[in-house]
């Protein structure tokens, strides 16, 4: 949507092969998003860096298919899993993993390289797992009037956004 | 990087003709898309990198960043028109994306963490950390090798306090952050030092 940040020039540098030669086929993605993810306004996708081989390199950011990130939030996770849903304004810091089908909270800030498992509920700062989805995440949608559920197929909200 | 939005182009042509004083060490990044706003002096020092759409705030006084000081996208330093103050990062200060700070002072070494406030006439020691989405009220202090986390608690860093060696290795790592940033972040160039 309006107002998000993709930091994609922020990726490791290509590695010169061992006779000088930049390897062209290698391709650096610094941001990878999956299908039906929905990233709304005002949010910021800076990938996360740290020293490796004694340099300041990048490392991407990996986000699997339906994937709901809320407003003003900002992502220097390593990855976020499938048919998550990420609260307002959270902050999920560098190299954090988010598993599949969790939620968090509105403000939820996921502290350095925290692993979230699978299919949790998490709020806080920092964050802290505070119950689990039920059996019932990602089902429902496409009843009366309703366009999408969270944790479902995001297909259609991103058609409903022009 | 995406557009911000269609006005922004607009906005800062506007704003590059009442742009305030720049002093710009030759050896900075500062993006073409960062926002430098208000009448007083901002200086930026050696190897120093201002991210697009950081905004550098000399509105209510001056704003000066030391060597090797990186301010995130959507950051803020200074202050706004109506207050008034100058604003020091010292050498090697990160400032994250989305955090604002209105401090008289960043110490050197210190890490302001994403969405962090710090209020106006606040000092932020040397070697300090202020945690994301923490707030720091005005005229506040952060003392030399504290956290502030969880909400507003402190504790003190024991590592960068009694090891010389571990607050070497801080500034250390921001210096190959600015070496990193050097090759994938463009100067903005003449639209600066033009």
């Amino acid at each position: 949507m309006a107002g998000v940040i993709l930091r994609g020039d922020l990726h490791r540098k290509p590695e010169l092969s061992a006779d000088g030669e930049r390897n062209d086929k290698t391709v650096i993605t610094a941001i990878t998003i999956g299908r039906g993810c929905v990233i709304s306004t005002g949010c910021i996708l800076h990938p996360p860096s740290r020293i490796s081989k004694d340099q300041m390199a990048f490392f991407p950011i990996r986000i699997y298919d339906n994937v709901f990130i809320g407003p003003d939030t900002h992502i220097s996770a390593g990855t976020i899993g499938a048919n998550c849903h990420i609260g307002a304004g959270s902050v999920l810091s560098p190299f954090s993993i988010i598993k599949e089908n969790c939620k968090l909270l509105p403000g939820t800030v996921v502290s350095h390289s925290m692993i979230i498992p699978p299919g949790c509920i998490v709020g806080g700062k920092p964050a802290r797992i505070l119950g689990e989805v039920g059996d019932g995440w990602g089902h429902g949608g496409g009843g009366e009037g309703e366009e999408w559920v969270e944790g479902g197929d995001l297909k259609r909200l991103v058609k409903a956004i022009k | 990087t995406s557009d911000r939005s269609q006005t922004s182009n607009t906005s800062s042509a506007a704003a590059a003709s009442a742009r305030p004083p720049l002093k710009i060490h030759s050896t900075a990044i500062v993006s073409e898309r960062a926002v430098l706003t208000g009448s007083h002096p901002i200086t930026i020092g050696e190897r120093a990198v201002i991210h697009p759409f950081a905004h550098l705030r000399a509105e209510g006084g001056s704003v000066t960043i030391s060597e090797y000081c990186t301010v995130d996208e959507t950051a803020v330093v200074g202050l706004p028109a109506g207050e008034s103050g100058d604003i020091l990062l010292e050498k090697a200060v990160a400032v994250h994306s989305g955090a604002v700070v209105m401090g008289s002072r960043v110490g050197e070494g210190s890490e302001i963490g994403v969405k962090a406030c710090i209020g106006k006439g606040a000092v932020v020691g040397q070697y300090a950390t202020v945690a994301a989405a923490e707030a720091v009220e005005d005229r506040g202090e952060v003392g030399d090798f504290e956290v502030v986390f969880g909400g507003g608690r402190r504790r003190v860093d024991g590592l960068s306090k009694g090891s010389e060696d571990w607050r070497e290795l801080r500034i250390t790592s921001q210096r190959k952050m600015c070496k990193a940033l050097e090759s994938l972040v463009p100067d903005g160039g003449m639209k600066w030092r033009g």
